[in-house]
């Protein structure tokens, strides 16, 4: 062998290997982002993004993910299911992303979520609230980290069953969410005190944010609590128009309020509302909230994140956590690595069970009170009800699955 | 209860009659089916929150102040719209005025967006007009009262205009027949852009006194633009009275439904609208 020929192939070797380091070092985690940026959930969504870039540029600084980075994908559902569809799919097969996360609206998780199954692509909900999607129609790869439609029903039953309450009326929006938590809020009441009396069940239609006909049948019952499934105006409007009809002097209100009513709403919640809520950042007092919170407010002018800020925050540590223990991001070894372990997350510890990849994620359930901690008022004496109380039991999931698969 | 859900119907008729009676006016006269007017309505909910703080926050005073600010406000910017836009597209086809419109809908929404964001933001009602008239157990809020006043007002105005003076006998003239108008000799243009602007401060104001009502957000348009359309057609497409009557049959209708069939209260809003369009439409074929 001449040097010419010798030079020749270890140049070819040295290029090789060199491009070989390159395009590992290069070979970024691919995630896609699909959530509701634009239309009914955009007055969520926007903060769960920022909580999502906040996250994802500390996980890369500190090294990524199996060593490898990570790079995600954003894409605008506009909250519409079929364009969240089309925009998954598209992720799927254009970008070749390894793992789909986002969403908000319950029905365009439900629509991603065969994307997923039918690609053997992991999907993780960071904020949508159906359980249809992990346990009904259930799949191996399909994962929930916040509490779903059957633990909040059941958080909401355990805490209306410790109050004095024996005739309630139930408020819930006129779609999947609203429908089912009033379902499940019903049926585990009765269990819980066979005693009290659903009264009346009424079903404001999303976006209508005239509510004082609703109001007023709601008070025609006399009740001594209105329970409401609603969100973002449909609460605001909820608790501005009740208070000249004196619905809190005449009756107690339970309802979700999550964190951006409160930014909204300011001094119009009053002192004593019942609210319930998935991710409150002023009563998660951790090292770990608080060092998100700080950074947060100092890259959004001194806004709060809102519930679904810590929500996404807490989901993008768990996917990259999950990849780093799976060593990648095969889709059998990051539900098994996710199965087996316990995330540090700001809302506490958290587990996943295999049996329908969700968390065991609490709720927050209290009473509004306006402090001089915040602009706004939030919620005090915080019970915390935790998943492991609300998720449900095996039987109901195999016999939801096998209802499903009919 | 009966008398409760039924004042209560009646309050929300009359709030909805503050939004129809622009559209259908506008309808009247131009026979544009103007989609962007609930988007002058969001303009004017939106501007209410931006402008009261600077009024007078939390009198009743500045509230009113601010409200007929924001109406003119709303008002001009329709009328640049119809001066600029839409007068060129009077003669076109009914689907490029529908194409203008929509996308007046899309720029309004976008900078909307821009400029106050995606977050739902309120109004905080001025004191005095957050309490209620207690009668016999029956919660009467001072702020729908308002509301109804300011829809009374509103009719015996647009009334009183219509019938008694010069300007309102042309208006009249004009839905009959616009060809005839021009023919003696009305500049057509002038109708049109003051009837356009009247419009668009009645959508202005109703905005405004949404803002203190509920919650606001940049979806706000085509929220209400469908309740609008529902009444207009119900009431009979450029019908003022028309409109008067079907959102008081709406609110009433509504209000009721909930009370005795939760489930349906909406369906039979939509029932009454294929009712009167069905009877409508029979008429026709029989005169």
């Amino acid at each position: 062998m001449d040097r010419r020929t010798l030079l020749r192939i270890s140049t070819v070797l040295a290029l090789a290997a060199g491009l070989g380091g390159a395009a590992q070092a290069a070979d970024p985690v691919k995630i896609g982002y699909v959530g509701g940026i634009s239309g009914a959930c955009g007055g969520l969504t926007h903060s769960a993004v920022k909580a999502m870039k906040i996250a994802l540029e500390e996980i890369n600084a500190a090294g990524g993910a199996a060593g490898r980075q990570i790079e995600v994908v954003w894409r605008d559902s506009k909250t519409k299911p079929d364009e969240g569809a089309k925009q998954a799919r598209d992720l799927v097969l254009t970008e070749k992303v390894d793992l789909l996360t986002g969403v908000c609206s319950s029905s365009v998780f439900m629509a991603i979520n065969p994307i997923s199954q039918q690609y053997g692509v992991p999907l993780v909900s960071a904020i949508s609230g159906t359980h249809k999607a992990t346990v009904d129609f259930g799949h191996p790869f399909v994962f929930q980290t916040q509490p779903h439609t059957l633990m909040e029903g059941k958080a909401l039953a355990e805490y209306a069953a410790r109050q004095d309450w024996n005739n309630i009326v139930t408020m819930g929006l006129d779609y999947e969410w609203g429908r089912t938590t009033v379902k499940v809020f019903t049926e585990e009441l009765a269990k819980l005190k066979p005693e009290v009396k659903i009264s009346k069940q009424l079903w404001p239609r999303i976006g209508e944010t005239n509510l004082t006909s609703y109001i007023t049948a709601a008070l025609s019952e006399e009740p001594d609590a209105i329970m409401g499934v609603l969100f973002g105006s449909g609460t605001n409007s909820l608790i501005k128009q009740g208070r000249s009809y004196g619905l809190l002097e005449r009756t107690e209100l339970l309802t979700f309020l999550s964190t951006e009513s409160y930014m909204s709403l300011g001094k119009d919640i009053p002192d004593g509302v019942h609210g319930w809520a998935r991710g409150p950042f002023y009563a998660l007092d951790s090292d770990k909230a608080n060092a998100f919170i700080e950074k947060y407010r100092k890259a959004h002018d001194g806004e709060y994140p809102n519930d679904w800020g810590m929500l996404g925050y807490d989901a993008m540590y768990i996917i990259a956590s999950g990849i780093d223990a799976a060593g990648g991001t095969d889709p059998e070894k990051f539900r098994q690595a996710l199965g087996s372990m316990t995330f540090d997350t700001m809302r506490g510890p958290l587990k996943m069970r295999m049996i329908d990849n969700t968390f065991n994620a609490p709720s927050y359930l209290g009473v509004t009170k306006m402090t001089d901690a915040y602009p706004f008022p939030t919620m005090s004496d915080v019970n915390v009800i935790p998943g492991d109380v609300t998720l449900p039991s095996e039987e109901t999931v195999k016999a939801l699955r096998a209802a499903a698969a009919k | 209860m009966l008398f409760v859900q039924v004042m209560q119907g009646v309050m929300e008729g009359i709030f909805l009659f503050l939004i129809a009676s622009g559209l259908t006016l506008i309808f009247g006269v131009s026979r544009i089916v103007n989609f962007a007017h609930g988007s002058f309505y969001m303009v004017g909910a939106f501007l209410t929150y931006q402008i009261y703080p600077w009024i007078a926050e939390g009198t009743a005073l500045g509230f009113f102040v601010t409200i007929l600010i924001c109406g003119l406000l709303v008002a001009a910017l329709g009328l640049l719209f119809e001066v600029f836009l839409l007068r060129r597209v009077y003669h076109a086809e009914e689907l490029m005025q529908l194409v203008l419109t929509l996308a007046a809908v899309l720029i309004i929404r976008d900078v909307t967006k821009f400029l106050w964001g995606l977050d739902d933001v309120t109004v905080s009602l001025p004191d005095a007009l957050s309490g209620a008239a207690v009668i016999g157990g029956t919660y009467l809020p001072t702020y729908q009262l308002v509301m109804v006043g300011v829809g009374v007002v509103v009719l015996a105005a647009v009334w009183g205009f219509l019938k008694f003076t010069h300007a309102g006998i042309i208006l009249r003239a004009a839905t009959d027949d616009r060809g005839m108008v021009a023919l003696l000799g009305t500049n057509q243009a002038h109708v049109f852009s003051s009837v356009f602007a009247i419009g668009c401060f009645l959508a202005g104001i109703a905005g405004g006194f949404a803002a203190a009502f509920e919650s606001i957000n940049y979806l706000l348009d085509t929220r209400v633009i469908v309740l609008a359309f529902i009444v207009v057609v119900i009431g009979g497409l450029g019908n003022f009275y028309g409109a008067l009557y079907a959102s008081l049959a709406v609110g009433i209708l509504k209000a009721l439904g909930l009370l005795f069939a939760p489930r349906l209260s909406m369906v039979i809003i939509f029932l009454l609208m294929a009712v009167v369009l069905l009877i409508r439409s029979l008429r026709r074929t029989t005169e």
